[in-house]
């Protein structure tokens, strides 16, 4: 039996769905970049079902340094994709200056960064 | 000096930057004191030998705070989806003492993790979401809250209002519940001081394991075949629990708007209490959902841009 027959039809939408069905906060999606978006769609249907499986590509133990495409169950390729971010993320906050101890006066000002 | 309860703010990679309304805010620093367990008559020797803060909140501003804490909470930190969480304490203007411009009192963490505690929809009633900031010292130098006296109150800060709309539990429509709550039960690792410091520095999810609660008052929802098999399934396709968003300066946002809450789960149907009953009131019974794994999805799964649906399940 199909799930409640919700809008799933943009690839935010079912990329949403993914990731709330593997326990994370929606609003990861935010922070996820395009291509990973597509990644994580391409594991939900228009009915808000997820598929079982999925086509990863996933470096080879054969020949490290080259990748493969590997069929994973729908758990193995949300982790995959989730590591790929957190590796980016990595990157960029190793790639940022340190962060200088706070100075508590910087605040008396109190605006905030952005606002939503 | 007097202060009260201010709001939330909530910084997500972006940075995106959410100031959430409270309804109530408990900070207990866990400050764990010991002496040497000498014989001696009085303490000699006292020490803080841990210090591992937790926020303990709750807030009407539901669809915002599940947005932000998945089912299996959310780590604060650089790295993170969510790099920082304020708790903004708002001063008061008092007779004795006015405000100056940048009066009110900030909490910061910039490490730890955020878990959901338990929702309440009573019928009539806004619903109430509950959550957990376990703090963590960021770098293992520094403190796990960092507290700056003087701060402005941030703007916007959001209102958002839910109460419970109609339920369908294993199929079958409800529309005499009087309320539901899902208590999420995010288990934790035990937290430990890190070595040469008296703050935690890690935290891990050991188990989540939802509960959903429904009570009415209809007593025929719990048939004799539901008490003969003692248990029936609940699945993300039958099972639903609805949040209606109220309109401000109105009633209700219009039920064809993308703006309600749903929330389907899978587990089992337990009658817990048959009925609940005194004189001169009406009799309500409870029907509890642990919720499970179906091999597929999460035990629970949030819908946070839904229309509402006067007749669940579809």
């Amino acid at each position: 039996m199909s799930l409640k027959p919700h809008k799933f039809d943009t690839v935010e939408a079912r990329a949403q769905r993914v990731i709330v069905a593997h326990g994370r906060a929606p609003n990861l999606l935010r922070s996820l970049d395009p291509d990973l978006v597509v990644a994580l769609a391409g594991l939900c249907d228009e009915d808000g079902n997820l598929v079982p499986t999925a086509l990863a590509n996933v470096e080879s133990p054969d020949e490290p340094g080259t990748l493969q495409q590997v069929e994973v169950d729908v758990r193995e390729a949300f982790r995959l994709v989730l590591v790929e971010h957190n590796e980016r993320q990595k990157a960029v906050v190793d790639d940022e200056a340190p962060a200088a101890v706070e100075d508590e006066t910087d605040d008396t000002e109190g605006e905030p960064t952005s606002v939503r | 000096m007097e202060y009260t309860v201010g709001c939330l703010s909530v910084v997500e990679t972006g940075p995106v930057t959410t100031h959430l309304g409270l309804t109530n805010i408990s900070f207990p620093t866990n400050a764990e004191v010991s002496g040497n367990d000498s014989g001696s008559l009085y303490e000699e020797f006292q020490a803080v030998t841990g210090f591992a803060p937790v926020a303990n909140g709750t807030t009407k501003c539901i669809s915002e705070l599940l947005g932000m804490i998945g089912l299996n909470g959310t780590c604060v930190g650089a790295i993170h989806p969510v790099t920082q969480v304020d708790v903004i304490s708002r001063k008061l203007e008092t007779c004795q003492a006015a405000l100056g411009a940048t009066p009110h009192m900030r909490d910061r963490v910039t490490a730890g993790l955020l878990r959901l505690g338990t929702l309440n929809a009573d019928r009539a009633q806004d619903a109430t979401l509950s959550f957990t900031l376990d703090c963590l010292t960021p770098d293992g130098t520094n403190a796990p809250v960092a507290r700056t006296d003087g701060v402005a109150m941030p703007t916007p800060i959001v209102a958002e209002r839910f109460t419970l709309g109609l339920c369908a539990i294993g199929g079958v429509t409800f529309p005499d519940v009087e309320g539901v709550s899902i208590e999420y039960n995010v288990a934790t690792s035990e937290k430990l001081p890190a070595l040469g410091a008296i703050w935690p520095d890690s935290i891990g999810v050991l188990t989540v394991r939802p509960v959903i609660v429904l009570r009415g008052r209809n007593l025929s929802k719990v048939t004799a075949a539901l008490l003969a098999f003692t248990a029936t399934q609940a699945t993300h396709a039958n099972t639903t629990i609805q949040l209606i968003r109220r309109l401000s300066a109105g009633a209700f946002h219009p039920f064809g708007n993308a703006v309600h809450i749903e929330i389907t789960a899978a587990g089992l149907i337990v009658p817990d209490d048959l009925v609940n009953a005194s004189a001169n009131q009406k009799a309500t019974h409870t029907i509890r959902i642990p919720c499970h794994y179906d091999g597929t999805n999460a035990p629970l799964l949030t819908v946070l841009n839904s229309t509402y649906d006067t007749t669940p399940p579809a």
